[in-house]
């Protein structure tokens, strides 16, 4: 295939990523410049940056998203590793719990959240069911698993919706690749652990690596989820962002909109960082698809 | 959000053919309008039915402290107004002033709390509350108040809630986003008060299933009250429609309709007609359920204007600063 007959083939994908993502990026930075202004404030410049990095509130609010995307990521991927290894044997209902495993996928993020708040709110099923065998002496006393001001509620939601995903990739490759070096290492008197630890574990890496980007670049900027299952304070980073731009003085928006870059920012520098590392990972010989 | 797509346009140099010709607006939307060159006007002085509006009074002159300036046409009315379940409680132990809020909130702890800011039900009951508790609106009228000026002013508010915080749902460390968030909390039984904005009472959302069928209303000791509108922007299509329209729901068929339906209440001067008009607007204040609506003469002694949007930045940044912050 010429290159010319590439580039022609490429072309829809191409233009589509620059018009609906590279374009609305630029657009949003120089918004966050005060570009466009139609207010009486008029000067261009990296003003609305400065303002947020000496906010006490940007700053928290960043905290919180690090430390809630962080968490909610490596639970995932600790309960995906342990549910996945203890899938690959066949046992009787199986195939019910591959089923129940992977039904959280589909389910869209907004409805695991709601149902978190319907079942773990101190007016939640499970605080009522407690209330009444009598457990609890008032509804008030269940444990503030919502809306607490360490984003537990958050944390849950997003490790119910995460640790299938992450699972599935790591359940097939367990199955099938992973298994023959599995086998062989057996056969050479490798114990169980040091199986795990110098087999499974370094293969499954990459896949692991991968599906962690996608779900903690997904925590960090998410806003249903801290929206409906969030304290008052410290707020996560895409709501600050949402209620500087609904501000009513519409001179915020430039801090909005850096806020938002921020987070791109972030996701990016993350993006990054785990590319270096499968890179890394390629070099020392294990790559992606377990082929030493 | 219409202020959204309104700006773009702007920014985007669309100057006629705007797809927005009429829009409903109050207060914080006016206000960023306003700032942004969005509207058409003035033009609310021209149409027949204005003289049905009371211009005179400053609670229609002003939109939350601005001058509206025939840039917009009275809609509704609004006034603030506690919720409570007449199966659960009787009205005179529920608390009327903030004062009593205080010592309510002492004997039932856990059982009250309010959206926090910048959410409006929340802005406007701590708005309520500055009111009474540093000695009246009056001082909050003028437009160059600066935020040193409000912090000294309003330090007993923000005692009050401070102190208040233990007492509150949650003891405080959390507050609701929004006020259906509350509204649920209430009708799920987590709390026994919520708030409301609508002027003709909560009949609509009792008939919708917001609100339990036992809910009821009353007025606090001091009740903001504001006017909403309807406002042109500065690109749109159709003017002349749009003021015909903004014409159309000044008339007293049309307000009653309104009243009716969504529970706001009058934008005309009610007090003014004579004859078939004033009738029309009675028989519907009189076909509410009782208990659903307040007073008329109850709203009107209770009310308090609805004062400018710098106070509303003021009030929400000095919050989170002693109340919502760390």
């Amino acid at each position: 295939m010429s290159d010319r007959k590439t580039w022609i083939m490429l072309m829809p994908a191409l233009l589509v990523i620059v018009a609906f993502f590279i374009a609305p990026l630029v657009y949003s930075f120089l918004l966050s410049l005060n570009f466009f202004s139609i207010t009486s404030n008029t000067t261009v410049g990296f003003q609305a940056y400065a303002s947020i990095l000496g906010s006490k509130s940007f700053i928290d609010s960043l905290a919180f998203s690090l430390t809630i995307a962080a968490v909610s990521t490596v639970v995932s991927i600790a309960v995906a590793i342990v549910v996945s290894m203890a899938l690959r044997r066949t046992f009787i209902g199986r195939k019910l719990a591959l089923f129940v495993y992977q039904f959280n996928i589909p389910v869209p993020h907004l409805v695991v959240a709601i149902s978190v708040l319907l079942l773990l709110s101190q007016t939640g099923l499970v605080s009522r069911m407690l209330f009444a065998l009598g457990i609890i002496s008032a509804p008030s006393d269940f444990p503030m698993i919502v809306f607490d001001q360490s984003g537990l509620g958050i944390i849950i939601a997003f490790v119910l919706k995460f640790f299938p995903f992450i699972g599935i990739a790591v359940l097939s490759l367990l199955l099938t690749t992973i298994d023959d070096y599995e086998m062989q290492a057996a056969t050479l008197g490798a114990g169980p652990l040091r199986r795990f630890v110098y087999v499974l574990l370094p293969m499954m890496m990459p896949s692991i690596l991968f599906s962690s980007i996608l779900v903690f670049a997904y925590a960090f900027g998410s806003y249903e989820v801290p929206f409906l299952l969030g304290s008052t304070y410290p707020k996560a980073l895409s709501i600050l962002s949402y209620q500087e731009f609904t501000d009513i003085d519409l001179n915020s928006r430039p801090q909005a909109l850096a806020i938002a870059n921020m987070i791109t920012l972030v996701v990016v520098a993350m993006v990054i960082l785990a590319y270096m590392q499968l890179n890394a990972m390629n070099r020392m010989g294990v790559r992606k698809d377990g082929e030493a | 959000m219409f202020v959204n797509k309104i700006t773009s346009e702007k920014q985007a140099g669309r100057e006629t053919g705007g797809s927005i010709d009429l829009i409903w607006v109050n207060g914080e939307n006016y206000f960023t309008l306003r700032q942004g060159g969005l509207l058409f006007g003035p033009w609310a002085d021209q149409i027949p039915n204005s003289v049905l509006v009371n211009w005179s009074d400053p609670s229609f002159a002003y939109d939350m402290g601005y001058e509206v300036d025939f840039y917009e046409s009275p809609w509704g009315t609004a006034q603030y107004q506690m919720i409570y379940d007449s199966a659960k409680h009787d009205e005179s132990e529920l608390p009327h002033s903030f004062a009593e809020l205080m010592a309510w909130a002492q004997a039932n702890p856990g059982r009250f709390t309010y959206a926090a800011p910048p959410a409006f039900m929340g802005t406007t009951m701590i708005k309520s509350a500055l009111y009474e508790l540093t000695g009246g609106y009056e001082q909050y009228a003028d437009d160059d108040l600066t935020l040193e000026q409000f912090r000294t002013m309003s330090e007993p508010l923000y005692d009050y809630l401070s102190d208040l915080e233990p007492y509150l749902w949650n003891e405080g460390k959390t507050y609701p986003a929004e006020i259906t968030e509350l509204n649920r909390m209430f009708s799920d039984g987590e709390v026994d008060l919520t708030m409301t904005f609508s002027g003709a009472g909560i009949s609509s959302d009792i008939q919708s299933g917001a609100l339990p069928s036992t809910a009821k209303v009353y007025c606090m000791d001091t009740s903001i009250a504001n006017t909403n509108y309807v406002a042109i922007p500065f690109n749109a299509n159709a003017k002349a429609a749009a003021m015909v329209v903004a014409n159309i729901l000044l008339e007293p068929e049309q307000q009653a309709q309104h009243i009716a339906l969504t529970g706001s209440g009058a934008g005309i001067d009610v007090n003014a007609l004579d004859g078939w008009r004033a009738d029309v607007i009675n028989d519907v204040y009189d076909s509410l359920p009782a208990g659903t609506i307040v007073s008329r003469e109850d709203a009107a002694r209770t009310s308090a204007p609805d004062l400018g949007g710098n106070l509303v930045g003021y009030i929400e940044t000095v919050w989170t600063e002693r109340i919502g912050g760390a």
